[in-house]
């Protein structure tokens, strides 16, 4: 097994929470190797077990102590870790239309000139990638993809909007990412999506899930009014 | 149902969504869930019966219907028709009377539960309000001035008054107590000066404070951490020390996952306390090594445990 699996530490957070740390990278094949122990450990014992929540490089198991103890949770993840292949996550593959287009895409001439690139370069560069879902955060349905291309990385905005809309895809130093609900937000946008990556009422509340992979597919101004009425 | 005269911050909670955190979506419920499990039990409720919870002075609220009652956590000088109404035990109101939260007393949060629970339609497995994020609540909001808001059911209760009083009578948290802390990451990279001064000074919390964080005024001695640190998983409890080394606990509004140095996170025992702690108060922080804090929390649940199991019977026999 090679150093990137290795577990360096575990340690609580809390009297019902622990953390497992990993090599302090950002790298997909660590955090796939991160969700498929989130699976192992799923599949082995839940009984106890309140939530898995996995980051770049750390996995958190959340458990009733009064259940399973801090000693016995660590042998069965220890166990969990070295019997984890990449084989049992499912690793969807998730097409995401999103318009480029100025009316969704406020930012996306000055992402351009910043990054000394034409719009439709900044497009083919965005879109034509795939990205890894790390992991799910700071807001229902948000997810930490990975890797932007290094010629797309800009600051964020020195003032934030007060009002990003959902669906707005946007790029944040060398993070891009999707706002899953209307909020405010320092992205810079460069495009939107009509699809709706989250629905508290459906059984499968978040589009994205730990572990998918995305790519972004280019859709006329026409499709994202089409596709996007229920906005 | 009851009728908001005056709304105050108040809002419906329960236990939270509890296993969403890997969806991004924040655990919220009430401040003080041990209070809202008592407020529960003494009733002979489901757990996670949806209910009031309260937030400082000035709400008021008219009570329509007949029904059991029962009020636990913070002592916010509540009167039902001007008579103050007892904590911690149950009470049978009749309808038409004004239940008003007149000042603070002890802590800041209390809990008004009903026989049954109050009406709310689970959002994510919860009723609980999530403001931020627009989920279950009152329509995904605090209360407002008229809002009417019902109960999941009718009194058929054939008694109208106890002759008992329980242990839990008064509100489970010791002001004068110190936070117990599990260390985290960061712990150990902090000087001895500073996890001495860490547990020795008398921290005041900032007016800056919500459902999502206490903040604390000071800042700890000394360095802060420079490096930039990943985002990971975060618990009820996490202490953050953000580069103004003013330190953050975060609490039942935070986000699922948070990236400042974290230095520990309070036990279980200690999260009444530190719910019930309002800007101005102070805090002392004490570690507490794990196998303790589990140990304390054990005992905690195997006596509340017993004590809604008498609570259930009795309830079962009144109204046998």
């Amino acid at each position: 097994m090679s150093t990137l699996h290795n577990i360096l530490a575990f340690e609580p957070l809390g009297d019902c929470a622990l953390v497992i740390h990993f090599a302090k990278i950002i790298h997909p094949k660590l955090n796939q190797h991160i969700h498929a122990l989130a699976k192992q450990i799923r599949l082995s014992q839940p009984h106890g077990i309140t939530d898995i929540v996995p980051s770049y490089q750390t996995l958190a198991v959340f458990y009733q102590p009064e259940q399973l103890n801090f000693q016995s949770l660590i042998t069965l993840i220890e166990r969990c870790n070295t019997h984890t292949n990449l084989s049992i996550i499912e690793s969807r593959q998730i097409e995401i239309p999103v318009c480029y287009e100025h009316e969704c895409a406020p930012d996306i001439a000055l992402l351009a000139e910043h990054c000394q690139l034409s719009v439709e370069q900044v497009i083919e560069r965005h879109s034509q990638v795939d990205y890894a879902v790390y992991f799910l955060g700071f807001k229902p349905g948000f997810a930490y993809l990975g890797d932007l291309d290094a010629k797309l990385h800009m600051p964020r905005k020195a003032t934030p909007r007060l009002n990003v809309p959902a669906g707005s895809v946007g790029i944040g130093g060398a993070q891009t990412g999707i706002y899953p609900q209307t909020t405010p937000g320092g992205w810079q946008v460069i495009g939107c999506t009509p699809l709706r990556l989250f629905d508290p009422n459906k059984t499968s509340a978040c589009l994205l899930q730990p572990g998918d992979t995305v790519r972004f597919k280019p859709i006329s101004l026409q499709e994202f009014k089409r596709l996007g009425d229920w906005q | 149902m009851i009728i908001f005269e005056s709304a105050g911050m108040s809002c419906l909670q329960d236990l939270g969504r509890v296993g969403l955190q890997h969806l991004g979506v924040s655990e919220s419920g009430a401040m003080d869930k041990y209070a809202t499990r008592v407020a529960n039990a003494l009733l002979a409720n489901s757990t996670n019966a949806a209910l009031l919870e309260i937030t400082l002075s000035g709400t008021k609220i008219r009570i329509q219907k007949d029904q059991w009652f029962a009020l636990t956590g913070a002592d916010l000088g509540a009167e039902l028709n001007g008579e103050v109404l007892p904590l911690c035990q149950p009470v049978f109101i009749t309808g038409n009377s004004i239940l008003h939260f007149k000042r603070c007393i002890k802590g800041c949060r209390a809990y008004l539960a009903v026989q049954g629970g109050f009406a709310g339609t689970a959002v994510l497995g919860s009723v609980a309000t999530d403001n931020r994020s627009e989920l279950g609540g009152f329509a995904g909001r605090w209360f407002q001035k008229n809002d009417v808001l019902e109960f999941q059911q009718d009194s058929h209760s054939k008694i109208h008054n106890i002759n008992w009083h329980t242990r839990f009578a008064h509100p489970d948290f010791q002001l004068n107590e110190p936070l117990y802390f599990i260390s985290g990451t960061h712990w150990s990279r902090l000087s001895e000066k500073q996890q001495a001064h860490f547990q020795q000074q008398a921290w005041r919390i900032s007016s800056q404070s919500d459902r999502m964080g206490i903040r604390l005024e000071y800042a700890l001695n000394g360095e802060h951490f420079t490096d930039s640190e990943l985002s990971s998983a975060v618990a009820f409890g996490s202490i953050q020390l953000p580069p103004d080394n003013c330190p953050i606990i975060l609490t039942a509004d935070r986000q699922s996952t948070g990236g400042y140095p974290l230095i520990g996170t309070v036990a279980s025992v200690s999260h009444s306390r530190l719910a019930q702690s309002k800007p101005g108060d102070t805090l002392n922080f004490m570690a507490l090594d794990l196998e303790l804090a589990q140990k304390l929390l054990a005992q905690r649940e195997i006596e509340f445990k017993r004590w809604q199991q008498h609570l259930q019977s009795w309830w079962q026999n009144a109204n046998a």
